[in-house]
Order: C-alpha cells, then structure tokens, then sequence
C-alpha cells in the first residue's frame, strides 16, 4: 500500500508547493489515473512515492509518504526498486545501455540478482510483454512504442508491486499508446501491478481505470471512481476533457457518463438522432503550394513515390497516416530542407514556409521563451499577439525548460508562427497538450490560416477533425484519398472520431458527417 | 628496400579491402586486448620495417574477420597521410641526403621515409581500429571494460556517452534545420560561426534536461548500488587465455628490446634493416588472435 499523511512539498527553486496536505492511500491491484491541469502536481505525487522527491529533488517536506510501511523519505529510490517501479514520458531518455538485452539486465544487476535469476526475469519480461523479439536489437533500431515497451518490461522484471508512469504514451502515435495502455491494463489484471498512471489521452485511459484521481494547484480535489468524478467536476473548464462521447452526453444533460462508443450507443442513441450539423463552408484563395509528381528516397529506400498534392490560401490542410507513411518527410520537401529526386514543388515567388518540428526542444534556446521569439522576428507587438492568442503570454519570462511539455510546445509554435509565414506546417503539434491546448491551438490555427496555409500533420483525429478544412490520407510515399474533411473521415475505422464512430453505428437518419462538438448547430 | 615496403603497405591495404577469406567470430576480450597491444607497439616502434611486419599481421587477420570499414579507414588515412608527407617535406629539413633544394625548401631523403613511417604508423592504427569497430559493437566494448575492472563509474559514463552521443548529432542537425527555417544567415565565415551559437545553446540546454531525465531513470534503476553485480560475464577457455598470455608476453618482449636496441634513427641517415627476428615476432604473435575464435553456441 502507498500512504500520504498530509503530505505538502516544495521545490527548493519554488516559491509555492507543488504538493498541499494530500492525504491518500492507494492499494496494490489498483487501476489508478492522475488528471490535472499543467502544474498541478501530478508529476511530484508520482515523484514523492519512487523517492526522487526529497532524494533527487530537494525542498521543504511536510508530512510523511509510506510504500509498504516504509518511510519514503529515510528511505532512497534503489531501496523502492523491488516496491515500485518507474516509467517516464520519454521512451529515449530513459533507457541506459545500448541494447534491450542489456537494459532489461540494468536494473537486475543493481539488485544484486544472480545470473540466472537475470536471465529468467529478462526472459519472462519480454514474453509477458510479447516483444521477446527484441531482445537483441539495439535500443536506437526501435521505435518510440516499442523503446516504451522496453522501458515498461525493464521495470516489471524487477518485480513491483506498483508501476508508476508519468505520461508514458505523450510522444507516441495513437497506435503504439493504445498498445501500451492495453498492456498496462492487462499487467494490472493478469499480474495484480498495481498501475498509477498520469495521462492525458481520457478517450483511452477513463474506462481502463479503477480511480481517478483530480489534481488542481496541488490539491486532490476529487478521488474515486471515474464516472462519478468526472460528472462531478467539470473536466473541461480544468482543461483536462473528457472522452468525446462522455462529454457530448454531457451537453445532452445525462447524468450516466458514457465513457466508451459502446456504453454511449447505450446511453445517448435516443437524444442524438435529433441533431443537426452545420454546415461549414469555406472559400479558399488562390493556390500557394503545387506538389507535382515528386519522388524522394533516403538513400535505397523511397519514401515519397510520385505524389501530388494542391494546397490554396485560406486553406487548413490536414495530412494523416500511418508511420512511416512520408508524412515528415513530405513536409521537409516542402520547406526545402530536402531536395526532391524528381518532380517539383512550387510556391509563390516570395512565399515563406515554416515548419513546427515534433521536438520543441529544438525551436527553443534562449533564457526566455519571450527572447526566443523575439530573436528572429523582432516585432514586439506581432510576439504579443502570437504569444496572446496562444495563451502563453503570462509564461513569457520564463525558460522554456521550467514549461511541462504542452506549454512548450505552444512556445515552439509561436516561435515559428511570429515569423508569418505563408504556409505554415506542424508535424505532430498535439504530443503531450491536454484538451484545453489542443482546443486553443485549434482556435489559433483557423485564425492564422486566414489569407494563409496551414499543413496539420497529426495523429489526434479529434484535433485534426477540430482544426482541419481538407485532408490527405498518405500511405507508403503516396496520397491515397484527399478532399473535404467531411468527405475523407466519415465512416473511417481508424482516422475519425470517438463521436462520428458512435454515429457511424447508430441505426436510423442521423447526420453521420459530425465530427465534432462544434459541427453540431445546438445541444439539447 | 625500404620504399618497396611502403608501396607494399598500399598495395596491402588496397587488397584488404577486396578480399575476404572467412569471417570468424573472436572473443571480446581479446579483440580488445589485441587492439591495445597493436596500439602499443605502434607507438613503442618507429622502424618502417617493424612497422610493416606488424602491418602485416593486421591485413592477415583482416582476411579472416569481416572488417566493412577496412576500405573507408585507409581510404581517408592516406588522405590525411597526403598532408603528412607534404609538411614533413616543406618544414623538416633534416637528413644528409639532399633530393632537391629551392630557397628555404631543402627536401631529403630522410625527411619522405620518415613521414612515409609515420603514414605507415597511422595506418596500422586505422587498420586495426577498422577491425576492432566491426567485430566488437560499442555495446559489448561496455561488457569488456566491466570485465576487465574497469571503475565503475567511467564505465557508465561511457556507455551514456555511446547511447546518447547519436541523440545529440541527430537533434543538433534538426536544430540548425529549424533556426535555418526561421530565417539564420550562415552565409560567409562570419556567419557560419555566429551560426553556432543558438544551435549550441539549444544543444545545451537540451542536454543538461536530458542529463537530469537520464538521472532520474538511473536512480528508479536503483543506481548506484553497492550490491551490483554484472550479468554474462564474458568467460575465456583455456585457448583463449594462452593467446591473452602471449600478447602480454609479447608487449613485455618488444618494450625489452626497444630498451635494449635503442629506438630506429632516420638522421641523419636512415638506420640499415637489422631487426629480422624481430619482424618475424611482430608479424606472429599478434597472428595468435585468430586461435580466439568463439563457438556459435557461445
């Protein structure tokens, strides 16, 4: 069992506490997942039961934490190994050695384990796990779902009775963090690990967990079973949302919250028939990007095979796939960093692209986030406004490294955004922001497409769906569907959303091309 | 005689890059330990012939362990030998035997056969390297230094480097991608090195947060710890530990002789071939690695 006794802590860098006079206990065997605004302090509840708060990260400490009776604080995080388990938010920085064989091993030989029990424990971790094939690939050869499935078997080889992961799906695709959930949720009912889990994705996580528990300013301020919580406490207006269906049941006044396309056909069939979309037409401008038959490989392996593609002002164009379907690669030979083999790309003379890297950490090195923009575009009031719209303007004098990770990613989007240019690409712009960002950055975008482009390469269909006016559906190198959004996701098994899903199989005469809330002309 | 040797050593060096009799697997520990002998007597040796006798030896096992990097290494070491040769010949004016003879340009005989030994010298170093790099991967190098006690802590800090020095390259690469994008002049000298600076900045900082992530997950994984113990261990058979014994004998043997004969003298006239035991030694010897061959079952 894991204790707070009126637990309260603050950085030694902090002016405030991260954490006040919680007071909880959580049981082995137990589903539990962690919801709050950016800086709420989820991470420093996670922190304070592995031992890195007050070991790795000083400060003042009120109250006491206990994992199996054991004081957390007289006690150091290698000595909560066997108890508790850590997984982080990204899979790269959190692998040691070279290999998976060797990082499985890692943790084992600092508990002093003989070899044999090494060599069983590393066995049955990546059989459980069903990624035994990996076992002797090296870590920089795999993907980001597989490194966090390494991660995840590196950590239950030693045996915890709890798993603590701090956002463990924010850098991955939506089918590698469906994966991992999955598996987490499995480990929690075929082991009894005991799963606390801080997330964002509700739609994935809600239904899987047992608890939930609500941080705001470093108070719990709801704990229990996830239904009640959430038609307790507005989760949108914390900014953290609901799954989709769960909060169009919301608008439609039910009190039973559906939190699965399944209990929602239950639960809302009746009322939704009645209705109605909007219709959303745009008019677009003149065209500002011609992609013509372009060929691209990185050295013997094509990547981009004949593609075309048009794009016009005004125009929010969303590009979807699979990975490795040429999405990224597809946006660099827009911008130029990459020359095409053949085929042309042409944009207006004097037409400027920028492009929002996956990695914010790579748009951002001043002391500021405030000077980052201001570097290159020199405009102060155009920063202003960028930075206003973007709801960062109060962070403006902080480091980006002192931001949580969707903050500085809107950092990294004004830091583009300041410059205007004419078409504007983000590649993956939703890893790691909760609901309130994805919204902010939804409403931002269709503000800035106006006598723009705007290029959304996503796998967030809720975002994409929100944001988008066309979509172009890539795979292997070429575009295989593209038109209207309301035309491309509609019906789609994989890239619609959880509310067209839920409309999709539903029987009767129903506007099956809503997408999203804001598709619909009145809730009742 | 002593230029034949050099023109064998490229023809040598040229060959083994086309030629592959078998690719045999060697124990871990004694590739390393073979590389660290080779080093050694290339540096404890200036003789061009005692030079190309061990040059020799490395382009042997060459033919019996897969080296794909053999061609790329000597390619760029005889690069790089082309500037060697070039300012030993324009700045060093010792030797007796005057070739040619210009205002300050005095080129000697002694001063070409001594760079073509140093030339020889780094060859023998980017020969064996090429061998080593392909036959123990960088993982398996942190397996070697945990066997062979090497303190704890550098090797951690050696692995981290391997894991994460291609993480930094490839971020650094999209750092100056983006600063570019956003309008960066790299145009001249002067704005390649201003450049740097916000690519650098963002650089480090990047890595100081990783540097306290990587530390977090080291403290979860319970290190350090006073209980550790490594896991698969590498074990040496009783064939393997003889040809250990012999490349220690034979570092021992060759750092007597050196004391004992004197170092080669290249001024002012280039010392006579007199040293045929010991090329004989420098070739076999070293040869012992290839009786370290490790089952498939191991």
């Amino acid at each position: 069992m894991i204790e707070f006794n009126n637990f309260s802590f603050r950085y030694a860098t902090s002016q405030n506490y991260a954490l006040k006079d919680v007071d909880i206990r959580i049981f082995k065997g137990e589903f539990v997942v962690v919801v709050g605004p950016s800086g709420s302090g989820k991470t420093t509840f996670l922190r304070a039961i592995n031992g890195l708060v007050p070991h790795y990260y000083g400060g003042t400490y009120k109250g006491v934490v206990k994992v199996w009776g054991l004081p957390v604080r007289e006690k150091k995080p290698n000595e909560l190994t066997k108890y508790v388990s850590s997984i982080f938010q990204d899979p790269e920085n959190q692998l040691i050695m070279g290999t998976v064989e060797r990082e499985l091993a890692f943790p084992l030989e600092n508990m002093g384990l003989e070899n044999y029990e090494i060599s069983r424990r590393i066995e049955e971790a990546l059989e459980v796990l069903g990624i035994s094939y990996l076992c002797h690939r090296k870590v920089d050869e795999i993907s980001g779902g597989e490194k966090q499935k390494v991660a995840i078997a590196s950590a239950i080889a030693m045996h915890p009775d709890f798993l603590i992961l701090d956002e463990p799906t924010s850098q991955l695709d939506p089918s590698a963090a469906e994966d991992i959930l999955s598996l987490l949720e499995r480990l929690n009912d075929d082991l009894g690990i005991g799963i606390i889990l801080v997330e964002h994705r509700m739609e994935r996580t809600m239904h899987r967990a047992d608890r939930l528990i609500v941080f705001k300013d470093g108070k719990i301020i709801g704990d229990g079973e996830p239904r009640v919580i959430a038609s307790r406490i507005d989760m949108d207006s914390l900014g953290i949302g609901y799954p989709q269906v769960a909060r169009v049941a919301r608008y439609m006044g039910i009190q039973y919250l559906p939190l699965t396309v399944k209990e929602g056909r239950r639960v809302i069939s009746n009322k939704i028939a009645r209705i109605k979309r909007i219709d959303r037409k745009k008019r677009y401008g003149s065209t500002i990007l011609e992609v013509q038959n372009v060929y691209f490989s990185y050295g013997t392996s094509p990547v981009i095979k004949g593609l075309s593609l048009k794009m016009r002002e005004n125009e929010i164009l969303g590009i979807i796939g699979r990975n490795g379907a040429g999405k990224t690669t597809l946006a660099k030979l827009i911008t130029g960093t990459l020359k095409p083999a053949k085929g042309r790309i042409a944009i207006p003379t004097g037409y400027r692209v920028g492009m929002v890297h996956q990695n914010p950490n790579v748009h951002l090195f001043e002391d500021t986030i405030y000077e980052d923009l201001i570097y290159f575009a020199r405009d102060e009031k155009s920063v202003k406004a960028i930075m206003k719209k973007l709801g960062i303007w109060e962070l403006r004098n902080r480091n980006s490294r002192d931001l949580s990770g969707g903050e500085r990613m809107l950092a990294a989007i004004a830091s583009v955004a300041v410059l205007q240019p004419n078409i504007l690409i983000l590649d993956e712009p939703t890893r790691g922001l909760c609901y309130a960002y994805k919204k902010r950055l939804s409403n931002f975008l269709r503000e800035y497409s106006s006598k723009r482009g705007v290029i959304l390469i996503s796998h967030d269909m809720e975002t994409v769906a929100r944001s988008v006016d066309r979509i172009a559906l890539l795979s292997e190198g070429v575009i295989i569907a593209e038109g209207e959004r309301e035309d491309i996701m509609p019906g789609a098994l994989n890239y619609t959303t959880q509310l067209n899903k839920l409309l999709y199989s539903l029987p009767g005469n129903i506007d099956r091309r809503i997408l999203v809330e804001e598709d619909v002309e009145k809730w009742d | 005689m002593i230029f034949l040797i050099f023109i064998a050593a490229f023809i040598l060096a040229y060959l083994g890059g086309k030629f592959q009799i078998k690719n045999i697997r060697i124990n871990k520990i004694l590739i390393f330990s073979w590389l660290i002998l080779v080093v050694y007597l290339t540096l404890l040796f200036s003789s061009p012939y005692l030079l190309f006798s061990l040059f020799l030896s490395i382009f042997v096992i060459k033919l019996f362990l897969d080296s794909p990097m053999w061609s790329s290494f000597l390619k760029y070491t005889i690069y790089m030998g082309f500037f060697i040769i070039l300012f030993n010949i324009l700045l060093n004016s010792n030797g007796s035997t005057v070739l040619f003879e210009f205002f300050w340009i005095r080129i000697t005989l002694e001063s070409i056969v001594f760079s073509l030994s140093m030339l020889l010298r780094l060859m023998i170093i980017m020969g064996a390297f090429a061998i080593f790099n392909s036959n123990l991967p960088m993982e398996d190098l942190i397996e070697v230094l945990e066997k062979l006690k090497f303190p704890p802590k550098s090797v951690m800090s050696l692995a981290l480097s391997l894991r994460f020095f291609p993480i930094i390259m490839k971020e650094m690469k999209e750092a100056t991608e983006v600063l570019l994008s956003r309008g960066l002049d790299i145009s001249g000298i002067r704005g390649k090195i201003y450049a740097r600076y916000p690519v650098i900045t963002a650089m480090l900082s990047s890595s100081l947060e990783r540097a306290i992530q990587v530390g977090e997950a080291l403290e979860v994984k319970g290190y350090p710890s006073t209980k550790r113990k490594t896991w698969k261990t590498i074990s040496l058979n009783v064939v393997q530990k003889y040809v250990l014994l012999i490349f220690v004998i034979t570092a021992i043997l060759s750092t007597l002789y050196r004391v004992i004969s004197g170092g080669f003298s290249f001024y002012p006239v280039v010392d006579t071939f007199k040293d045929f035991e010991m090329c004989i030694f420098l070739f076999l010897l070293p040869l012992s690695l290839l009786l370290g061959e490790v089952s498939p079952y191991d």
